[in-house]
C-alpha cells in the first residue's frame, strides 16, 4: 500500500535557490556560527577567478616508476584525461576541467588547480584525494563559499598492481578527482561512496548523487528550475535535532540523492529531477562517524561539529516497513517541504555498508547486475556487510529479511552460499514486462533497517565481450582494428586504454573502429562499454585483449611564439612532426598561470592556439605537452613567462558584438575588443585583423570598438592592435557567420485559439541563417532559450526556402511568466536577437 | 545580524582543509610481510612540516620493543595531514598519535628515506591495559575504501582487539613462515 504523503506537504518556489546551494550534500562544510538556523558553506573552486572558468588540472613530470604488463605512461594520461571529461560532462553543471600539462611541483604559480601527483605512498594505501589549500570565505553568485586555491590526487608511484586500464584505478582515480573538486563520501551508492557499497562501472561512472552533489557546487545556470527539493527535519524522539543524518531520496527504478542533517537536523535535498521519491533517514555507518571517517563540519573557529547519536531508520512517514513507505513529489523549481522524521535512538548499529556481487561469467561483478533475459540459476547476488555477519552456521542469520523497494522484482530465496557461506545469496524472480535499471535492497533485522540504493542493477543481455582484436588496413589505406566478440552492437563504446575509438562499422559478432592516434608500437588495453553500464571487464578481468601499433617515428612539435609577458595574451602557431592533430588535441603548458583560450586545428600538423599567462604569473620557464589520443609530446622548458611589459598594449582574444554584448562576432558587424594600456589620443590606435587595417569605431583606455569588414572571411583571423606606436602580440579571433534570425513563431498547441504559450505547448520557429543553405543541422546543437531557461530543440528541418530552417521544441516548465518573454536560438556561439512571446500558467 | 556574524567567522576561521584516502586492505601476515620495521613504542615529540603541496605530521617515537628490523632506539615516522604556516590539512584514513601514548606501529620505509605507517590506520596498533591490567593492542575499523589486493574487490575492515602478546606471537610465526 502506497500513502499519498505528498498531499499533506507545502511546497514553495525556489526563488532564491542559488542562495542557499550545498544546502546539505557531503560537501566540505564550514558553519559560520554553531547556532541555527544553519548555512552550510562548501568549500569549492572559484570558477569566476580562473580562465575560461574552467579547473586546471596538471600532471607531475614524475609520473608512475613502475607499471604492470601493457601498461604504459600514456595509459596513465588518458585515463586521467578520461576521468577529468568524466567529471566535466555533467549535466546541470558548468564544471569543466581543462588539461594543464605535464608539471613540475616546484614551479610556483598562483592559479588554482588540481595536482595529480605520484608519490611514494606505503603498502596498503592506493589514493588520496582533496582540497590542500584554500583561501578565505568569499561570496559569489551562489552565495558564500570558501575557495579551493590547490587540490591534490596523489596516486601510487608503483602501479604494478592497479595497472590504469583495470576497472579500480579509473574508479579510484575518478573518486579521488571527486575529492580534489569538493566532495565527500556518501552513503548512496554512488561514485562518491566508499569502495564498499559504491554501485556504478566505467560504463556508468556517476550516480544522480554525484550529478546533484557536484552540480550545487558548480551549478549551470537552469539546474535550479529543471530540478527540484525536498527538505525537512529529523529529530530524536526525546526532541533534539540530529546533526549529521543522512536523508535519502530515492526513485524507484533510478539512482539515490541525499543529503546531511545540519546541526539542528533540519535538512534539504536539491537536484532532485521531478518525479515520485522514497525518503528515508538512516545513520551514517558507524566508520564514517568514526576518526578516519567522514570530515566533519567545522565551525567558525574551525572546530568539528559532532554527528548525532545512532537511531533507526525509517522511510517517511516513519515505518521500517516499505510496503508503508509513502512517496514524495518533486516538481522542478519547488521544494516539497515537511518530511520530518521522528527517530528512535539506539545504542549502536549493525546493519550497514551491505556490498553486492553477481556473476555474469566467471568474474565477480560489483554492483551486481543480473540479466532477466539470462539463465535464472544466475538470478541471484551475494551480499555482505560491513557491520554484521548476514550468516550463521550456514543458513542465513534468523531474523534476517531482504526485500526490494518498488515493484518489477521481488526476493525469492536467501540462503548462504555454497561456496562460502559467509555469504548471503539472494535468489530473485522478474516481472518479465518491468524495466531495466537499477533496484534498491531493503534489509530488515531485529529494529534495525538497511537500504542499499542500486544493490541490484536488471539489464537485459550478457555484457559485451570482445574474443579477438586485430590490426587491419581498409581500402583507403587507413589503419583499423577488428574487433570480434559477442554483444557488441551499434551503442556500444570502444576505449583503446582511457580513448574512445571512432566505431566504424558493426555486424553480427564484428566491429571495426578506427584506433586513437598512439605511440609506435604502444599497446592499448581495449575495452567495451555497453549502454547499460555493463563492460566486456565483466566477463574478462583484468585480462583485456591487447591491440598492438605499428611502428612509428615519434612526434615532435615546435612553437612560434616560446615567450610571453606576465598579463598577456597571444596566439600561437604550433607546427607538428608525425602528428595527428584533431578536435580532441590538447596542449597544456605545465604552470596553471599559462592558460590556453582556444586552439583551432588547422590540420593534422598545424594548430593556432590562443595563450594567456596570468597578470600575477612568475617569471618562469616552463614546459609543452601536447597530447592527441594515447600520443603525447612534452618538452621541457619550452616556453617562458616574463615579467610585465608596462608599455605593451594588451588586449583580449574574446570579442563582443559591440551592439548586442554577444560573444559572436561577424563580418559586417561592430566589434569590440578589452584590454588596457590604450592610448585615447585621437589618431593614436590602429587596428588590424589579418594584418590589414580595420575602421576604429571608438577608443577608451580599455575597449576599442572597429568594424569588422563586410567581406572578411569566417574563421579565426589575427588580430593586432597599434597604440602611441607601440603593437601588442597578435591574437587569434573567431569570425562566425551572421547570428540566425527568427522571424516566425507558431504555437501548434495554441491552434487558432490565440492564448499565450504555456509550459508543455509544442512550438515552431522559422529562423534564417542557422546554417549554411542545405546543412543538416543535428537537434543537440540547436538551444531555445526562453526566458533565460534552455531547451534542447526537439527537431531542426530545413524549410523550402534556401538558408531558413524550422526549429521545433517543447516550452519546459520553470519558464517565466509574461506578457513579453524573451526568446532566442543559439547554435554553436552564435544567439540570435530576442523574440518576445507570451507566456500564461 | 547575518553579516555581523560573518564578519566574525572570516576572523575567526582557521585555514583548514581535508582530504581523503582509499586503502587497500592488507590481512596481519601481510603487513608483517611488507613493514620494513616493526616496533612498540611511545611517542615523545610531534611536529609538522610541508613536504611539496603536503603538510606532513612528523613522530619521533622511543622504541622500546623492535619486532622487525633493525635500527636506533628512535625512530621518526611521517603521517599526512597537519599545520604548517597557518594552514591545517586532514586526511580521512590517516591516524592522528597521541603524545605520550604507546603504540605498535607496522613501518614501511621508502626510497625517499620517510618512514610511513604501512596501510595509515591499518599499521596502527594502541598499546593499553584491560581491566585485568592485561596489555592489550587494538586498531579500530576504517570506513575508507579497502581492496582486497588478490581480487582487487572491495573489502571490509574489521576491527582487531588482542592481548599484546598474541600480536607479537602472531606477527613473528608470521615472519617464520616461508615467503610465499
Amino acid at each position: 500500500m502506497k500513502i499519498a504523503a505528498s498531499r499533506t506537504l507545502t511546497s514553495s518556489a525556489l526563488a532564491l535557490w542559488l542562495a542557499a546551494t550545498a544546502s546539505g550534500y557531503y560537501h566540505f562544510v564550514h558553519y559560520p556560527s554553531r547556532s541555527g538556523p544553519f548555512v552550510a558553506i562548501p568549500e569549492k573552486f572559484d570558477l569566476s577567478a580562473l580562465p575560461n572558468r574552467a579547473v586546471p588540472y596538471l600532471i607531475s613530470e614524475r609520473g608512475p616508476d613502475h607499471l604492470a604488463p601493457n601498461d604504459s605512461l600514456a595509459g596513465v594520461i588518458s585515463q586521467i584525461r578520461l576521468a577529468a571529461n568524466v567529471w566535466s560532462q555533467v549535466p546541470g553543471s558548468e564544471l569543466r576541467l581543462v588539461f594543464g600539462g605535464f608539471f613540475s611541483p616546484d614551479t610556483p604559480r598562483s592559479t588554482p588547480a588540481i595536482e595529480i601527483l605520484f608519490d611514494e605512498l606505503p603498502p596498503g594505501v592506493l589514493a588520496m584525494g582533496g582540497p590542500v589549500a584554500r583561501a578565505e570565505i568569499t561570496s559569489g553568485n551562489g552565495g558564500s563559499f570558501v575557495p579551493i586555491q590547490r587540490s591534490v590526487v596523489i596516486l601510487r608511484r608503483d602501479l604494478t598492481d592497479r595497472p590504469s586500464y583495470s576497472d579500480g584505478f579509473f574508479l579510484t582515480l575518478l573518486h579521488e578527482m571527486g575529492h580534489a573538486l569538493g566532495l565527500q563520501h556518501t552513503a548512496t551508492s554512488s561514485l562518491m561512496s566508499t569502495d564498499v557499497t559504491r554501485a556504478v562501472t566505467r560504463g556508468r561512472p556517476l550516480t544522480a548523487d554525484d550529478i546533484a552533489g557536484i552540480s550545487l557546487l558548480y551549478p549551470a545556470r537552469d539546474f535550479g528550475s529543471r530540478t527540484g527539493s525536498i527538505s525537512g527535519q529529523v529529530w530524536m524522539t526525546t526532541g533534539e535535532g540530529v546533526a549529521m543524518a543522512s536523508v535519502v531520496a530515492v526513485n524507484p527504478g533510478g539512482h539515490a540523492v541525499s543529503a546531511l542533517t545540519h546541526p539542528d537536523g533540519t535538512y534539504r535535498i536539491d537536484g532532485l529531477s521531478p518525479g515520485q521519491y522514497y525518503v528515508y533517514v538512516h545513520p551514517l555507518p558507524p566508520p564514517e562517524l568514526g576518526p578516519y571517517g567522514t570530515i566533519l563540519p567545522v565551525d567558525a573557529a574551525g572546530t568539528p561539529i559532532p554527528a548525532g547519536d545512532p537511531f533507526d531508520a525509517l522511510f517517511f512517514p516513519g515505518t521500517r516497513n516499505p510496503q508503508f513507505a509513502g512517496t514524495i513529489t518533486v516538481t522542478a523549481g519547488q521544494v516539497t517541504e515537511g518530511v520530518n522524521f521522528r527517530v528512535q535512538r539506539r545504542a549502536a548499529s549493525y546493519l550497514y555498508g551491505v556490498t553486492t556481487y553477481s556473476f555474469p561469467g566467471n568474474v565477480a561483478v560489483k554492483p551486481a547486475f543480473i540479466n532477466v533475459n539470462g539463465p535464472s540459476s544466475r538470478w541471484f547476488l551475494l551480499a555482505v556487510s560491513q557491520g554484521m555477519a548476514l550468516t550463521s552456521g550456514g543458513a542465513p542469520l534468523p531474523g534476517l529479511s531482504v526485500s526490494l523497494l518498488g515493484g518489477g522484482a521481488a526476493v525469492s530465496e536467501l540462503r548462504a552460499y555454497g561456496p562460502d557461506p559467509r555469504y548471503l545469496q539472494v535468489g530473485f524472480t522478474f516481472n518479465p514486462l518491468a524495466g531495466t535499471g537499477p533496484r534498491h535492497l531493503v534489509f530488515t533485522y531485529n529494529n534495525e533497517m538497511y537500504v542499499l540504493p542500486a544493490g541490484l542493477n536488471v539489464v537485459n543481455r550478457q555484457p559485451p565481450f570482445i574474443a579477438t582484436v586485430s590490426s587491419q588496413v581498409d581500402a583507403s589505406g587507413n589503419r583499423v582494428a577488428v574487433l570480434t566478440g559477442t554483444n557488441l552492437t551499434a551503442d556500444t563504446q570502444i576505449y583503446f586504454d582511457g580513448v574512445p575509438a571512432t566505431v566504424r562499422s558493426v555486424e553480427e559478432g564484428t566491429m571495426v573502429v578506427v584506433p586513437p592516434p598512439a605511440p609506435g608500437g604502444h599497446r592499448a588495453n581495449v575495452l567495451a562499454v555497453g549502454p547499460d553500464g555493463q563492460t566486456s571487464a565483466f566477463l574478462q578481468g583484468r585480462s583485456l585483449p591487447v591491440y598492438e601499433y605499428e611502428p612509428a617515428d615519434p612526434p615532435a612539435v615546435s612553437l612560434s611564439l616560446s615567450a610571453l609577458p606576465a598579463g598577456a595574451e597571444a596566439a600561437i602557431e604550433i607546427t607538428g612532426i608525425n602528428t595527428s592533430f584533431n578536435e580532441n588535441t590538447q596542449l597544456g603548458f605545465g604552470a596553471g598561470d599559462v592558460s590556453v583560450r582556444r586552439v583551432w586545428v588547422l590540420g593534422p600538423t598545424r594548430m593556432l592556439a590562443n595563450v594567456a599567462a596570468a597578470p600575477n604569473a612568475s617569471p618562469i620557464l616552463t614546459g609543452l605537452t601536447v597530447v592527441t589520443g594515447l600520443r603525447y609530446f612534452t618538452q621541457p622548458f619550452a616556453f617562458q613567462i616574463e615579467p610585465a611589459n608596462p608599455r605593451l598594449p594588451l588586449i583580449s582574444s574574446q570579442l563582443r558584438d559591440a551592439a548586442t554584448g554577444l560573444t559572436s562576432v561577424y563580418p559586417g558587424a561592430l566589434a569590440a575588443i578589452s584590454g588596457s594600456n590604450f592610448s585615447t589620443a585621437p589618431g593614436s590606435v590602429a587596428v588590424t585583423l589579418n594584418d590589414q587595417p580595420v575602421p576604429v569605431q571608438s577608443v577608451t583606455s580599455s575597449q576599442i570598438v572597429f568594424q569588422i569588414p563586410p567581406n572578411q572571411p569566417t574563421g579565426p583571423a589575427l588580430l593586432r592592435v597599434q597604440s602611441s606606436g607601440e603593437w601588442s602580440l597578435p591574437v587569434a579571433v573567431q569570425i562566425d557567420p551572421a547570428p540566425p534570425v527568427i522571424t516566425m513563431l507558431v504555437n501548434a498547441s495554441a491552434g487558432n485559439t490565440g492564448r499565450a504559450a504555456r509550459p508543455g505547448d509544442l512550438i515552431t520557429l522559422t529562423v534564417r541563417g542557422l546554417a549554411e543553405p542545405d546543412a543538416t543541422v543535428a537537434p543537440g546543437s540547436v538551444k531555445v532559450t526562453v526566458g533565460g531557461i534552455e531547451h534542447q530543440a526537439l527537431s531542426v528541418f530545413p524549410a523550402t526556402e534556401p538558408g531558413v530552417y524550422y526549429v521545433v521544441f517543447a516550452l519546459g516548465t520553470g519558464v517565466p511568466f509574461g506578457p513579453q518573454v524573451p526568446l532566442t536560438v543559439s547554435v554553436d556561439q552564435r544567439v540570435s536577437l530576442p523574440f518576445y512571446l507570451p507566456i500564461q500558467p | 545580524m547575518r553579516s555581523a556574524s560573518l564578519i566574525s567567522f572570516i576572523a575567526l576561521v582557521v585555514p583548514w582543509v581535508a582530504s581523503t584516502t582509499t586503502l587497500e586492505r592488507l590481512s596481519l601476515e601481510e603487513m608483517a610481510a611488507k613493514a620494513t620495521s616493526i616496533v612498540r613504542g611511545r611517542v615523545t615529540a610531534s611536529w609538522c612540516a610541508a613536504r611539496g603541496p603536503l603538510i606532513y605530521t612528523h613522530y619521533r617515537i622511543q622504541v622500546t620493543e623492535r619486532w622487525k628490523g633493525t635500527g636506533a632506539s628512535e625512530v621518526e615516522v611521517v603521517v599526512p595531514g597537519g599545520t604548517a604556516g597557518g594552514v591545517r590539512q586532514s586526511f580521512a584514513g590517516t591516524p592522528r598519535l597521541g603524545e605520550g601514548a604507546e603504540y605498535v606501529l607496522f613501518l614501511w620505509t621508502g626510497s625517499s628515506g620517510l618512514t610511513h605507517i604501512l596501510g595509515f590506520t591499518q599499521g596502527v596498533f594502541d598499546v593499553k591495559r584491560d581491566a585485568g591490567g592485561a596489555l592489550i593492542a587494538a586498531r579500530a575499523a576504517t570506513s575508507e575504501t579497502l581492496l582486497d589486493p588478490a581480487s582487487g574487490r572491495p573489502v571490509t575492515d574489521e576491527p582487531l582487539r588482542l592481548k599484546l602478546d598474541d600480536l607479537n606471537r602472531r606477527i613473528r610465526t608470521a615472519l617464520a613462515a616461508p615467503a610465499r
